[in-house]
């Protein structure tokens, strides 16, 4: 029994030592805070890691291409008839809230909505662990990006689905599962506040090396494009006019060149989703598979072909050829059975007839060592004629603010026009810039909200299945659904 | 820790010492005369005193006895003998049998235990009963062999099987049984040989595996390594060769049956050509062009022995198997193992064992079974014409216009080059201090080291499509696990007129450690093995990363066992466990186990029914720390995935999720068992029925989570799970003459399966997310990992059946279901999707029989199990796969306008996402029954200067019954979406030739 006595005193002796022996931290792990918010050149940490969460296949590849662009009368589904039926429901409005690309798409934008949650979150940490001044009002700028990229989420989420929830925050799981919808009104103002907040502490430019890095006219280019949903004419035109008297962006005098590799980040751009190769073969996915998704179907060899998706319709092919806008078309529809320009051929065996032209990469670029065509071209959210068209539909709306660029909507559209050597217009009506929108934008995934915002929707695409005022939002994914039951569905579904 | 183990040490050796300072030392040891097996526990006295002993594990005993005095030896069962001590000898005292099975001793935690003094319900098998399965894994071999072990095999090359104990507690990945082999926890025995092994113990319930609490929540299988045998010196050989043929093969649809089904799904799409047959160059099945059969061999040698002081076992085992896909796949694996007992003084032994594992394993790529599903038969697997194919001339879908979602599974199959190399390394030493001849102390330390070298390498090829690389890839990974742990026992055993009782008192310190590095690289040129490494590579574009984990525990446990007069008795267990896995990081795991030995009685004297009959009762909590070591905090996350580009530049970030992690506490499972012992009809009917119920709280498992925190699932103690069923087994053996004896076994398990609570969660659990939907649920009062789905309550025969129905649905036609409206609300939407059923057996179910005529033995062994359900999902995939092949069973049901199936749809509904959905279609009955075992054997005595010889014939899974439209019907997966078939490896029937020398 004396042994039994020691035993239990050395186990006491033990037990005391034990908690550090049990209490280790992770191996080959880094803690999700607690990083050196000393050091100003951890600032960016977080946020490069929510610029991250928008490179993506749940946000800008199939999916997108798919809710976006397909669903519009600018593209069929492409590819064989067989193939992919979950696109094939998006083409002709037969998904329910089954379809998995739908999910995805939720899935992927909310991941953004967390991404900028999480650099919201670290970024008054710096602020506060910092001395200098200058590095504190880095975190702020910081911060108006983040803010920036979870308006930009939010504004696709509300443009999809109609009501969703806010997070903010972060939250426990049975938070998370409880969560209930706000209304789209809640929403918008939840974006409008994100952006104007953004547009006050973020720089005007960077040096060249942060090509595409959110500037405060990325901000105000959104912020310009959520108010024309809103029909908040005003302020649409009040913030293109700032951007156009900035003074800091044009067109590109070749329009083809805006959709080339030397066209990433130029001049006329406002907010591209950055996507390369870093000029290797193979390695880590820091690309976006949405070029190739919508390159040449059955075009050998490997790196000059892509799945064949989003292709453009024949109504949009017809649209080109009545409007004689035979520059645009040129860059726009890549033909099967055709040479390019650049000198690639595109067999006549392809499946489809036309592919998307605005991701068409010569084979030269495609260096990835299988399956890379258009790995390095990035994707554009906002151009600057973008800006015109909107600054001329605010103008047409009779606004008569705005007037520092000097620009009219006359004068705007006609800038977009000259570009691509078409003759200017004498007088502008509404649907004079909704048809230039579509010329301008086709296959830039502008297209289906662009209808359903302007009014357009129900008759232009009722022949392509579209039922109004049903098919205005899509389906809350029944995954979701099955992971909330406080999700209601959208009318209809 | 290394303190306290020394403290121990230096008082065991002060009072070692003041012991065996005295005269007359008498030792031996106790042999029981037939079987030469050491007897465990028996008595060892001075005749009229209480001095006196209890053999050892080995037998053996050591205490002070005047010279002169009479020596009794006893042991329950057999005839007591006594002899008179002369002077210090080493004894060996043989005792005669007078009983059969109940004195049977087994290994339970942390010592051995009589059959006869058990509380627990503790089913042991011998090594040489797994021996006769020609099965490479010592668990495969226990299908159907003992109640309440679920064992769901693989036909792939050294792929282990899935083991469940008692049903399926755990929600998480990690709901597998803790396998201890000679004192070192191990994860599973796969890299064992039968061969290796003496017997095998699974502890089921709390009372007997509460020992180890912390990890016993799913159960325990207790190894024990070959051993030598005193006074018998042993030089054995057993090998066979074996033919492996692939079974139920399963049948798809020709070229012509193809192109009819494809023109019938597509006739009302618009700009749809209907195909032609004769358009397209071939009609092959590509199941058959996938299987080849194959051959399998293994060879074991054994040399064992023992002297008084000395015992030893030495062996070494080559097993092969090649794999039944018709592509690289095999398994090889050489075993060595050695073990060392010695009696160093009166008052110390001493020894060591180890096992080394050695294995190659190419791994098959099952991807090529899926393809093979949803290949059209139309094209050759190997094209002269294909000129866009290299190195080797196989055919490409896209010859045959197909899309490039389908590759030709013949080279998917080919193009595999994955390749494991491993050692697993056992290693055990202890040191046990005779302290008295009551109390000993045994410190040992045990590690268990696994490391493997992975390589994937794939090289340069083309066959069509998307179906090719450009620059060959060379993926390795090194990856080093140790486990290593300390335990230090002190037991103490004593006699006290009718009451025996035993103390253990135990610590045990755990340290395990894994970490791995991963390297890749491009354009690694293939002309042979030798030049498969990165640094071949290209320069550029070569990557590695690393990773591990490591985590610590620390045990204490108890255990008190007491026996009044072979009538009565008691188990108490308790064991408190520390991990640094948890936030809450102690668990305490009490149990307590009672038996009544009616038969001991003296009311039971008179009746004939029962020669034995004892009752069990046991109740106690068992902990599960078996999960994930780095899940319990918020981590960030790092790489490209985290880090933003700019232009053609990375910026490197760090992200983080933004969901608080959950508190982690011990999964802890409840259990209680109650049973009853019998032999009957002079012992020739022996067996044991229990009752079981295992309620697990607190249950660990990730669950899906809601899009907006930036993870799609986490890791909780999200509910409560309940396992609770019968067990019976039942064994009749009978020699009906010297020439002729005959047994008979039988044992079944009910299992009833059922969450009780998700804690607090409205929602279920979703698993298996299949076209947009979860096709299984973890639900309050349902089987974990449930199918549920709409339910089909017959076929439209046309339009306007279809349009007359008041019930809507999404897609109401000729050729569709008609799903059951099961609220009455005329509309078929989610709130119709009701149970299907679940992957969980209801009922699992063995026999075995055998037969000895002279030297002829005869076996036959059978299993099965009932109730279970399995998602066919190789079926559900046509919105991808919309051109794809049918299975035969689908071409020969489908609904046409002539064939008005009730149960089938037709092939054009069959392409659409509304009828691709878990639906009582897709769920199929998964119950089976197969003929696990046929073997006869004849032995030939003092053959050739040999002891003897016998050879046999063996049918290993000859037979297989079951209605379930796949390759076999043992499908695992993760608790949660368990059953799902998307591509399983086929099984194999083994024919084959053996043989055993005893030299």
């Amino acid at each position: 029994m004396k042994k039994n006595i020691i035993l239990a005193i050395s186990s006491v002796i033990l037990l005391t030592g034990c908690s550090d022996f049990l209490d280790i931290r992770p191996e080959a792990t880094l803690p999700s805070t607690g990083m050196d918010y000393t050091k100003p050149e951890n600032i960016f940490l977080p946020i490069s890691a929510a610029y991250a969460t928008m490179r993506t296949g749940g946000t800008h590849a199939f999916s997108y291409i798919g809710a976006f662009e397909v669903t519009s009368d600018n593209a069929d589904k492409g590819s064989s008839p067989e193939d992919n039926p979950t696109m094939k429901q998006l083409d002709n409005f037969t998904f329910d809230p089954s379809n998995t690309l739908l999910n995805e798409l939720w899935g992927g934008y909310f991941d953004v909505v967390s991404g900028a949650n999480n650099a919201l979150y670290q970024m008054p940490l710096f602020e506060s662990a910092l001395l200098n001044e200058g590095d504190k009002a880095y975190t702020r700028q910081c911060a108006g990006e983040a803010k920036t990229i979870r308006a930009y989420a939010y504004f696709n989420l509300v443009r999809l689905f109609g009501r969703v929830p806010i997070i903010n925050k972060s939250l426990t799981s049975e938070e998370l599962a409880a969560k209930k919808q706000e209304s789209t009104d809640s929403i918008y103002r939840f974006i409008e506040k994100d952006l104007s907040e953004a547009i006050n502490v973020l720089p005007e430019t960077y040096t060249s090396n942060w090509a595409g890095r959110i500037s405060k006219y990325t901000a105000m280019a959104i912020k310009a494009k959520v108010h024309m949903y809103r029909n908040e004419w005003d302020s649409v035109a009040s913030l293109t006019d700032r951007i156009m008297a900035s003074g800091n962006f044009d067109l590109l005098p070749n329009f083809r060149k805006e959709f080339s590799l030397d066209g990433k980040n130029s001049v006329e751009s406002l907010f591209e989703i950055q996507s390369s190769t870093l000029g290797k073969s193979s390695g880590d996915q820091t690309y976006l598979e949405y070029a190739f998704v919508q390159g040449p179907r059955g075009n050998s060899p490997g790196n000059m072909q892509g799945w064949g998706f989003c292709t453009p319709s024949t109504d949009l092919i017809n649209f080109f050829t009545a409007r004689h806008d035979s520059v645009r078309a040129l860059t726009t529809f890549l033909y099967r059975g055709t040479k390019t320009p650049e000198g690639d051929s595109i067999k006549a065996t392809c499946s489809n007839l036309a592919y998307n032209g605005k991701v068409y990469t010569p084979s030269v670029s495609n260096k990835w060592s299988f399956n890379g065509y258009g790995f390095d071209q990035n994707v554009h959210i906002i151009r600057y004629s973008d800006i015109l068209l909107m600054f001329a539909e605010a103008k047409v709306h009779g606004v008569t603010t705005g007037n520092a660029s000097g620009f009219s909507a006359l004068s705007a559209i006609n800038k977009v026009r000259e570009r691509v050597k078409l003759p200017v217009l004498n007088a502008v009506t509404l649907q004079n810039i909704w048809d230039e929108r579509r010329a301008e934008l086709a296959m830039e995934e502008d297209r289906f909200f662009d209808l359903v915002r302007s009014g357009q929707a129900a008759t232009v695409l009722s022949s392509l299945g579209f039922k109004s005022p049903k098919n205005n939002i899509f389906p809350i994914p029944s995954a979701q659904m099955q992971l909330n039951t406080n999700l209601t569905q959208n009318p209809n579904y | 820790m290394k303190k306290r183990t020394f403290t121990l040490l230096l008082v065991a050796l002060i009072l070692s010492g003041s012991l065996f300072a005295q005269d007359n030392a008498v030792s031996g040891v106790v042999i029981d005369k037939k079987t030469s097996e050491p007897l465990i526990g028996a008595t060892v006295m001075q005749k009229g005193t209480s001095n006196g002993s209890i053999t050892d594990i080995d037998g053996k005993f050591a205490f002070t006895i005047p010279v002169g005095s009479t020596l009794l030896v006893s042991y329950i069962g057999y005839n007591s003998q006594e002899l008179i001590i002369k002077d210090n000898a080493q004894l060996r005292i043989l005792l005669e049998s007078n009983s059969k099975n109940l004195e049977e001793v087994v290994v339970v935690g942390y010592g051995t235990q009589k059959v006869k003094d058990m509380t627990a319900p503790i089913s042991s098998v011998k090594g040489s009963d797994l021996t006769k399965q020609t099965t490479s894994s010592a668990m495969s071999a226990m299908q159907g062999k003992m109640a309440g072990v679920q064992i769901v095999n693989s036909g792939e090359p050294g792929k282990g099987p899935d083991v469940k104990i008692r049903g399926l507690g755990s929600i998480g990945d990690y709901g597998n049984p803790l396998y201890v082999v000679d004192g070192v926890f191990v994860d599973n025995i796969d890299f064992l040989s039968s061969g290796d092994i003496e017997d095998l113990t699974v502890l089921k319930d709390a009372s007997a595996a509460a020992i180890y609490g912390v990890r016993a929540a799913n159960g325990v299988v207790l190894v024990t390594t070959k051993k030598g045998k005193i006074n018998q010196t042993n030089v054995s050989y057993e090998g066979y060769v074996g033919y492996q043929i692939p079974v139920n093969i399963m049948k798809l649809a020709n070229k012509d049956q193809y192109v009819q089904m494809l023109n019938d799904a597509n006739a009302n799409i618009t700009g749809y050509v209907p195909k032609v047959a004769a358009n397209y160059p071939a009609s092959t099945d590509w199941y058959s062009q996938l299987v080849r059969n194959a051959l399998t061999h293994s060879h074991s040698l054994d040399i064992s022995g023992a002297t008084e002081k000395t015992s030893y076992s030495f062996g070494g085992n080559y097993y092969s198997q090649e794999g039944i896909m018709n592509a690289k796949n095999d398994y090889e694996r050489y075993n060595f193992r050695a073990r060392l007992d010695q009696k160093v003084t009166g008052w110390l032994n001493m020894g060591f064992n180890t096992v080394v594992s050695n294995y190659t394993r190419n791994i098959p790529n099952n991807s090529a079974f899926f393809q093979a599903f949803v290949n059209p038969p139309v094209y050759s697997p190997y094209s002269n014409t294909n000129t866009a194919a290299y190195p080797v001339l196989f055919g490409s879908p896209q010859q045959a216009g197909l899309g490039n979602q389908y590759g030709n599974p013949v080279a998917t199959a080919y193009y595999n080059n994955q390749k494991e190399d491993g050692l697993n390394l056992i290693f055990s030493a202890f040191a046990e201090f005779i302290l008295s001849p009551k109390l000993k102390f045994r410190s040992s330390y045990n590690l268990d080291y696994v490391f493997y070298k992975n390589q994937n390498y794939t090289p340069q090829y083309n066959v069509g499509g998307s179906q090719g690389v450009l620059n060959s890839n060379l993926t390795k990974r090194f990856s080093l696990t140790t486990k290593q742990i300390n335990d230090n026992l002190l037991t103490y055993t004593d006699k006290i007129g009718v009451n025996s009782f035993s103390v253990l008192l135990g610590q045990s310190t755990r340290v395990e450690k894994q970490s791995e590095l991963t390297g890749t690289a491009i354009n690694v040129p293939g002309y042979d093995d030798q030049s498969i490494y990165l640094k071949n590579g290209s320069f550029d574009n070569r990557y590695s990363t690393d990773g591990a984990y490591r985590y610590n525990a620390v045990s204490f446990f108890t255990r008190g066992t007491y026996n009044y007069d072979d009538r009565y008795l008691a188990t108490l267990t308790f064991r408190a466990d520390g991990s640094s896995k948890f936030q809450d990081t102690w668990g305490y795991f009490p149990s307590l186990g009672l038996g009544w030995i009616m038969t001991g009685e003296s009311f039971m004297k008179d009746q004939t029914l029962f020669d034995y009959l004892k009752a069990r009762a046991s109740y106690g909590m068992l902990g599960n720390d078996n999960v994930p070591a780095n899940s319990t905090v918020t981590l960030g996350t790092t790489g490209a995935n985290s880090s933003a580009v700019f232009g053609n530049t990375l910026v490197t970030g760090i992200g983080a999720p933004t969901v608080y992690q959950n508190y982690l506490k011990w999964e802890v499972v409840n259990e209680l068992d109650l049973g009853f012992d019998f032999s009957m009809a002079k012992q020739k009917l022996n067996g044991s029925l229990d009752y079981y119920n295992r309620r697990t709280n607190n249950v660990i498992f990730s669950a899906p989570i809601g899009g907006g925190v930036g993870v799609a699932e986490l890791l909780a103690n999200n509910g409560s799970v309940q396992n609770q069923g019968f067990e019976f087994s039942l064994n009749w053996s009978d020699k009906i003459s010297k020439d002729l004896s005959y047994n008979i076994g039988f044992n079944a398990t009910s299992i009833s399966n059922k969450v009780l609570a998700l804690n607090g969660r409205n929602t279920p659990i979703p698993g298996a997310l299949i076209r947009g939907n979860y096709a299984t649920q973890t639900k309050v009062g349902y089987p974990i990992g449930s199918f549920f789905g709409y339910e089909i309550a017959g076929v439209y025969a046309s339009e306007s059946e279809a349009l007359r129905d008041p019930v809507s649905q999404t897609i109401k036609d000729a050729g569709y279901f008609k799903y059951k409206d099961q609220n009455g609300d005329n509309v078929i939407d989610e709130k119709d999707k009701v149970y299907l059923g679940s992957a969980i057996p209801k009922f699992t179910s063995g026999i075995d029989f055998g037969l000895n005529y002279k030297k002829l033995d005869v076996s036959i062994s059978l299993q099965g199990q009932f109730g279970n359900k399995i998602l066919n999902a190789k079926r559900m995939n046509r919105d991808v796969f919309a051109d794809a092949n049918y299975d035969l069973n689908f071409y020969q049901n489908a609904w046409t306008t002539t064939n008005h199936s009730s149960t089938y749809p037709s092939a054009a509904a069959y392409n659409t996402s509304f009828i691709q959905q878990a639906n009582s279609f897709f769920v199929e009955d998964g119950s089976y029954i197969r003929i696990q075992n046929i073997q006869v054997g004849y032995t030939f005595d003092k053959l050739l200067g040999m002891k003897n010889m016998r050879v046999y014939v063996s049918a290993q899974r000859p037979f297989t019954y079951f209605t379930y439209n796949g390759f076999s019907p043992e499908v695992s997966g993760k608790p949660t979406e368990n059953g799902v078939d998307t591509n399983v490896y086929p099984m194999q029937a083994v024919y084959s030739v053996g043989l055993k020398l005893n030299l």
